[in-house]
């Protein structure tokens, strides 16, 4: 039986369990909602911190604003030892209304001229894609009669190897490593009105030996940098740091088995029609990869970044990356999304009805769809927590469900994979989907067939019980 | 003994029996099977050779290029076949996790493809397995390679049968337990066959690693279903093994019998007294038991180190920057960065940066000298290259760990100084800072 035990945070469990704060919210805002503990950021900010000190690094967090649309986030953020990186116009906006100024603001992804231009105006750093972006930043800056030196982070991506060849997948982004001299040819014409502050890349991989590269290549750059006369400091090495959803490694290990032996077909399907997420049955063997994301990761967040500084970098009398950077004066530039907003969300549903389909499953019908919930095609290993308020039925734990969102829609279920619960829920009954805030909750959320978008709170924990906020009107200084 | 070529090495290896005093079984005689003393160090030497041997020719002729995916032996044996007759070798990879293994592929001359690790958003349509990119690969340039495919090559047990089993039958006669771990299975299914073949109550067992931990060369449960020749049913029973016991009971072949095995062999020798301890207590008669001790110990160091870290403290020595108590650092003089320029001025020291080249060759103090910190660390134990009337004073990034080295110095009887803040403060104090520019010849 496939068991996807969340870890859940103290404060939340309390707040889930406290139910009457809860269920009124879902009353009274509408089914789905999603729930911000704004608080919650200040740890995981703390731990990434205390990385930095143990390597005697001089570093600084971006909060990758992508990670959620939400307000409260952003003002909680600017009033933590954090910056902000933004990767649109509107959250570029986001940030400034909400607190940061310019010089807290890094702005990556793909820009146009409207981002461009405010951004000049505010004197964020860029943090440059592509050279065609950066002369449309140098000449849009001219034309404003910019007096402000534009700060400049140069992104590049398709890093090689010395000694051993790594394939990593083709990047859309980034200057190719290989054109380091053309780029810095570039910049040297632009000298005086620009402040060339150092390099970055992010990756998309979870797998530390792409980065260790990618930063030894970045080191070298550096000194590339100096003789054209730049004094670049900085390296931004961007996101990627992972999140540890799952209590339980063998309860995760013990899970995926179940699902690749019933995608092998030695155990009864536990799959809505077969789905096997990248891997298919070739002659008894199995085929493919898994692609799915490890929920449960013994290495994440804060630990990882500890791990990757710890790293020893035999083209540098295998010292540590910490002390490479350490001692070259390099800042660390470090723009975290799910690992910052860790623990920070999570989104709720109300069951509309209990039905069975045509062979025999037990469905629960939320008033969510699935695109409320996941990013991409990605299927989310998590079970949620059930509060039930009206009567349940007693449910064979090895029968599991299927619960299914609420667009007119035949692929639109939470979850392609069964659920194994003990009880039924009935309508009324809510269901919450924990630690939602990264990527999932309203990335891809949509008000298709006019099923409304999950209405936003911001919870804050205080002595005398939760006081809950709309989103937008949440501050720390709230309280006061 | 003479041989013509070093194929010819491959194969017969001795049966060791293991001292009852180790294995403190009284009903059961344990015997390993030495592979590790094939000529490249491991029971993939057999099939490395199997797998070509019959094709070799035609492989040269075509200059094919080999093409497997292993992370270790089988990429060894098939690397030091091919480049000793000609050919070249390719291995494709999901990530070699010890970096010793790299090495020594690299030593032998490998070619390495490391294939990407997993996406931060997954995309349930990429096909990221090595085996699905090496197809690819042969459907573009099919005449090119020479897939081994050693997961799904029926020779791979075949040539067990007919060698590794054979040899053990005929040293001991029929066997009561095998004990063979799973990887590609091929070795383990082949001999079991063959021996099951002369005494069909013989009962075998599979070792597999325990999930979320990695044994190199053992598979957990559900890497074993990737396995083409894996068959479930074939075992008796399998045995999980942690890394920990591994390295354990490696120790104790090691140390207690004199077999050079690495983490592997010290898996399968634990898991099969796991498997034999209680029904040994309930035989009247005697029985064999039969383990394969796969590769050598050397080349998996790091993965060693990072489970048993206490094999490799040595004895503290008596002074090191380690070692320093609150008062000895308490002791030092820190030149407060105000007066720092000044005091340099002052009192002339030889200034000592302890950072790596290139951190020192980008910027540093006007007239120091770069000695990195581990180098400098070797220097004070064996001479220290100035006089004990030099006034030294000693930089590194923050101040930490000069005043380490400050500490140990004065210790020693030097008069050494660490600057308080480092070359970040030094910096932030706006004093001059130089870049080494060297005229780059060629």
């Amino acid at each position: 039986m496939m068991k996807f035990t969340p870890i859940v945070s103290h404060t939340i469990k309390d707040f889930i369990e406290d139910k009457a704060t809860l269920i009124s919210l879902v009353d009274g805002l509408g089914s789905p909602l999603n729930v911000i503990f704004p608080q919650a950021i200040k740890q995981n900010i703390e731990e990434f911190l205390s990385v930095f000190k143990k390597h005697f690094i001089n570093g600084k967090v971006f909060y990758a604003h992508k990670t959620n649309k939400s307000n409260s986030i952003v003002r909680q953020a600017s009033f933590e030892n954090v910056n902000i990186d933004v990767a649109s116009e509107n959250e570029l906006k986001s940030a400034l209304s909400n607190g940061f100024t310019g010089d807290r603001i890094e702005a990556t992804g793909p820009k146009n001229k409207g981002f461009i231009s405010l951004g000049l105006q505010h004197n964020i750093i860029f943090n440059v894609d592509n050279l065609e972006e950066f002369n449309q930043i140098i000449s849009l800056s001219s034309h404003m009669k910019n007096r402000n030196k534009v700060k400049i982070i140069l992104r590049f991506s398709g890093f090689k190897s010395e000694s051993i060849k790594v394939l990593s997948k083709y990047s859309r982004f980034g200057i190719p490593a290989n054109d380091i001299d053309i780029a810095l040819d570039k910049l040297s014409e632009y000298k005086d009105k620009i402040k060339f502050l150092g390099f970055s890349f992010h990756l998309d991989t979870i797998d530390l030996k792409e980065k260790v590269i990618a930063i030894e290549n970045c080191i070298k750059f550096f000194n590339i940098a100096r003789d054209y006369g730049f004094e670049p400091h900085v390296l931004d090495i961007g996101g990627g740091f992972k999140v540890n959803y799952i209590e339980n490694q063998n309860e995760w290990n013990n899970s995926i088995s179940e699902l690749k032996e019933s995608i092998l077909g030695y155990k009864e399907s536990v799959t809505w029609n077969n789905q096997s997420f990248g891997i298919h049955n070739d002659k008894g063997v199995l085929k493919g990869a898994l692609n799915i994301y490890n929920y449960y990761d013994s290495l994440t967040g804060s630990k990882y970044l500890d791990e990757l500084l710890s790293t020893k970098l035999s083209s540098f009398q295998n010292r540590t990356i910490g002390t490479i950077l350490s001692e070259n004066m390099i800042d660390l530039y470090i723009e975290p999304g799910k690992a910052f907003v860790n623990q920070a969300g999570i989104t709720v549903s109300k069951v509309n009805f209990i039905k069975q389909s045509s062979n025999g499953d037990t469905l629960i019908g939320l008033g969510i769809k699935r695109t409320d919930l996941v990013i991409g095609d990605q299927e989310l290993f998590l079970d949620p927590v059930i509060i039930h308020n009206k009567k349940d039925m007693p449910l064979d734990k090895n029968k599991g469900v299927y619960f299914i969102g609420n667009l007119c829609l035949e692929t639109d279920l939470i979850f392609k994979h069964k659920v194994f619960i003990d009880k039924i829920p009935s309508e009324g009954d809510i269901v919450v989907f924990i630690n939602t805030a990264g990527y999932f909750m309203d990335f891809n959320s949509s008000d298709t067939i006019k099923q409304p978008i999950a209405k936003k709170v911001a919870i804050s924990k205080t002595e005398n019980g939760f006081k809950w906020y709309s989103d937008e009107l949440y501050s720390p200084m709230n309280a006061l | 003994m003479l041989y013509n070529n070093i194929s010819e090495l491959i194969g017969n290896t001795p049966l060791l029996k293991i001292s009852p005093e180790v294995h403190k079984l009284e009903n059961i005689e344990i015997y390993a099977k030495l592979e590790l003393f094939n000529p490249f160090g491991s029971v993939k030497d057999r099939i490395g050779w199997g797998m070509i041997k019959d094709d070799i020719n035609s492989i040269k002729d075509n200059r094919q290029t080999i093409i497997e995916s292993s992370s270790g032996n089988t990429a060894k044996a098939l690397q030091v076949l091919a480049s000793s007759n000609g050919i070249k070798f390719k291995t494709v990879t999901n990530r070699i996790k010890v970096p010793e293994v790299k090495s020594i592929l690299q030593i032998l001359g490998a070619e390495i493809e490391e294939l990407p690790g997993l996406s931060e958003c997954p995309d349930p349509t990429d096909p990221n397995d090595p085996i699905t990119y090496i197809e690819n690969m042969m459907s573009v340039e099919s005449e090119k390679y020479y897939h081994t495919a050693q997961y799904t090559n029926m020779k791979n047990p075949q040539i067990h049968y007919d060698n590794t089993g054979k040899e053990i039958y005929e040293d001991l006669g029929n066997i009561d337990y095998f004990f063979g771990t799973l990887g590609t299975t091929g070795s383990s299914r082949g001999t079991m066959e063959y021996l099951l073949e002369k005494n069909s109550d013989m009962k075998k067992v599979g070792i597999i690693a325990s999930k979320g931990d990695s044994i190199p060369g053992i598979r957990n449960i559900d890497e074993m279903y990737e396995v083409g020749i894996f068959k479930k049913k074939l075992y008796d029973s399998i045995i999980t093994v942690d890394s920990v016991e591994a390295v354990e009971w490696m120790l104790q072949l090691i140390r207690k019998c004199g077999v050079l095995g690495g983490p592997t062999s010290g898996a399968v020798f634990y898991g099969s007294l796991k498997y034999l301890r209680d029904i040994d207590k309930t035989l009247t008669e005697k029985k064999k038991a039969v383990f394969v001790a796969c590769d050598r110990v050397e080349w998996y160091i790091s993965y060693i180190q990072k489970r048993r870290p206490d094999i490799f403290d040595s004895s503290i020595k008596k002074d090191n920057i380690r070692n320093l108590s609150m008062d000895d650092l308490d002791k030092v003089i820190k030149i407060e960065i105000d007066e720092a320029e000044e005091w340099v001025e002052k009192n002339k020291p030889l200034i000592i940066d302890l950072r790596g080249n290139l951190a020192f060759k980008a910027k540093h103090i006007p007239n120091s000298i770069n000695i990195i910190d581990n180098y400098f660390e070797e220097l004070l134990d064996s001479g220290i290259p100035f006089s004990n009337n030099q006034t030294v004073l000693l930089v590194c990034p923050v101040g930490e760990n000069s005043k380490k080295f400050a500490a140990l110095l004065n210790k020693k009887g030097f008069k050494a100084f660490s600057l308080e803040g480092g070359i970040v403060s030094w910096r932030d104090a706006g004093y001059a800072l130089e870049r080494t520019i060297l005229n780059e010849t060629i």
